[in-house]
């Protein structure tokens, strides 16, 4: 009878987390870490990496101090080949000065940089540029139109939108609707600046919908292309107590009690997630790597998967870290109908790139 | 000359570059052979470059469209011109006066000047620059000695068109 129970004690062991998933519902799945190998190509490397994308077989890096954009080809999974640079240092067209986000809509990328939006083939070819004047949180690059969630206190909308000429079609996101905030209870702080800590987001589209994903207080919504408000909701249910701590942190310092900006000069960064992106069906939020209650980094990488119609989770990814790990913008691409996640990460080495794929 | 010490790059005496090492050699020959310092020169050209700019008269078709004592010329060829940064603000303060005209780069588009306008709630008149505004250009540069393209500048003018106050932003 003794040995019957000891015989059956690791196969219990090995079905009570499968069991216990099922009960919470949540479906964690471990990811695999491979790094991916740069090739020692002359304009290979890069100094400063600001925002990186998937696109196709293609992997682009904004190269922030450099001012250009460099654009790799994936080889083998786990190998970087460089093709060519985009762009280049200047203020002429085709110039770019610190670029700092991509985004790519129908084998166009469009740039954004301190002077506004530049669009380019995947080829290298500066096609057109146009000036902006508001300062940006997000932008995204959709249906021939730049949507841009813009820095400007005198204005009622979040979202202008900006044909590819550069011509200013319309605005939605009221600002109130997305957070009903009080300019006065930041002291030392400019409106402007206090707009770009209150409505940090991500703007992501489908080319049928914008999203928009609100880091410090957790709201989506999801806008028609018009501008119609079609659904809203929060992420903070997604994550752990971490987030809710940040989520309520944010509340107290930026909608309740208020935050004395002269006396710190920072605006703390407690974000529920970093980076987001939005292929098929899901929305990936990349988890901020900030613990708040412990005040470090977490040796942990944990993306949430969840459905762009009903902002519901549908799947969680983790692995673990090294230690001096730190990570802050991912791109997804699918490989056999699975979610395959790059991840830029800042070490002690230098910048490197890591391929997650679910085991 | 002037060129010459305005190029001493006091900041590199050991630079690996030998351009800049040839420089700041240079430098210091003249300072120590015509037994004047360079700050002497700097000083003179920066006061002549000033000087010369109180007697240089804005174009009137400009300065006729002001009309008041608190019109201004603006000139926007910043870089930084954004919401966010200083010159943002500064534009912020100043945008609801109606006396104000704007010159804007030539390759500013239509489209973009109406962003310029929408961004900074602009009440005054946006113009394209044209060719004569960059000698003036030039000499508030030296005079303000702004070494980067990246400045905008305030002029207001006195008796009419004759430049008084320049705020660089």
């Amino acid at each position: 009878m003794d040995k019957r129970k000891t015989n059956l004690l690791p196969v219990f062991l090995l079905i009570l987390p499968i069991v216990l998933n099922s009960v919470q519902g949540d479906k964690t799945i471990l990811l695999r870490q491979t790094y991916m190998t740069l090739e020692e190509k002359e304009g290979a490397f890069f100094k400063n990496a600001a925002d990186i994308d998937v696109y196709d077989r293609y992997f682009l890096v904004v190269d922030n101090i450099d001012n250009r954009i460099l654009k790799f080809l994936m080889i083998n999974n786990n190998r970087l080949d460089f093709q060519r640079s985009i762009g280049r240092p200047g203020q002429g067209p085709g110039d770019l000065e610190l670029p700092i986000r991509i985004s790519t809509w129908n084998e166009i990328l469009a740039v954004q940089d301190q002077r506004g939006i530049s669009f380019f083939d995947l080829d290298g070819n500066f096609k057109s540029r146009f000036r902006i004047f508001a300062g940006s949180i997000s932008f995204v690059f959709s249906d021939n139109k730049i949507y841009y969630a813009a820095i400007n206190p005198t204005k009622l909308d979040l979202i202008e939108v900006h044909s590819r000429e550069g011509q200013r079609l319309y605005s939605f996101a009221d600002k109130k609707e997305l957070v009903d905030f009080n300019y006065n209870i930041v002291k030392g702080m400019s409106p402007a600046t206090a707009e770009m800590a209150i409505f940090n987001c991500e703007l992501l589209s489908d080319g049928q919908y914008i999203y928009l994903l609100n880091r410090r207080f957790g709201k989506v919504a999801k806008f028609s292309m018009p501008g119609e408000k079609v659904l809203e909701g929060t992420i903070i249910e997604l994550f752990g107590k971490n987030e809710l701590s940040k989520a309520k942190e944010n509340r107290r310092l930026f909608l309740e009690e208020g935050y004395d900006f002269l006396e710190t000069r920072t605006v703390p960064q407690y974000y529920i997630f970093r980076d987001a992106k939005l292929i098929g069906d899901n929305i990936y939020l990349l988890r901020d790597q900030w613990n708040f209650a412990e005040k470090k980094l977490d040796s942990l990488i944990e993306i949430k998967a969840i459905d762009k119609g009903s902002f519901e989770l549908k799947s969680s990814y983790q692995a673990s870290l090294s230690n001096d790990e730190r990570f802050f913008s991912f791109s997804v691409a699918i490989e056999k109908d699975r979610p395959v996640f790059y991840v830029l990460f800042d070490t002690k080495e230098g910048y490197k790139v890591s391929k997650f794929t679910p085991s | 000359m002037y060129y010459l010490i305005q190029k001493r790059d006091t900041k590199y005496p050991n630079s690996p570059h030998p351009e800049k090492r040839a420089d700041e050699t240079k430098a210091y020959y003249h300072r120590n052979h015509c037994g004047m310092v360079d700050t002497d020169f700097f000083i003179g050209a920066k006061l002549y470059d000033c000087f010369i700019l109180r007697f240089i008269s804005l174009p009137r078709e400009l300065t006729d469209d002001m009309g008041s004592e608190d019109g201004a010329v603006v000139l926007l060829y910043g870089k930084n011109l954004c919401g966010t940064c200083p010159a943002g603000k500064f534009m912020y303060r100043i945008s609801g006066n109606r006396n104000i005209i704007y010159l804007v780069p030539d390759d500013y588009s239509s489209h973009e000047i109406e962003n310029l306008r929408y961004t900074f709630d602009m009440s005054g008149k946006i113009v394209h620059s044209g060719r004569e505004m960059e000698n003036l250009l030039k000499r508030i540069k030296r005079c303000k000695k702004v070494k980067n393209s990246g400045a905008n500048y305030y002029l207001q003018p006195r008796n009419g068109n004759k430049i008084n106050t320049i705020e660089v932003f």
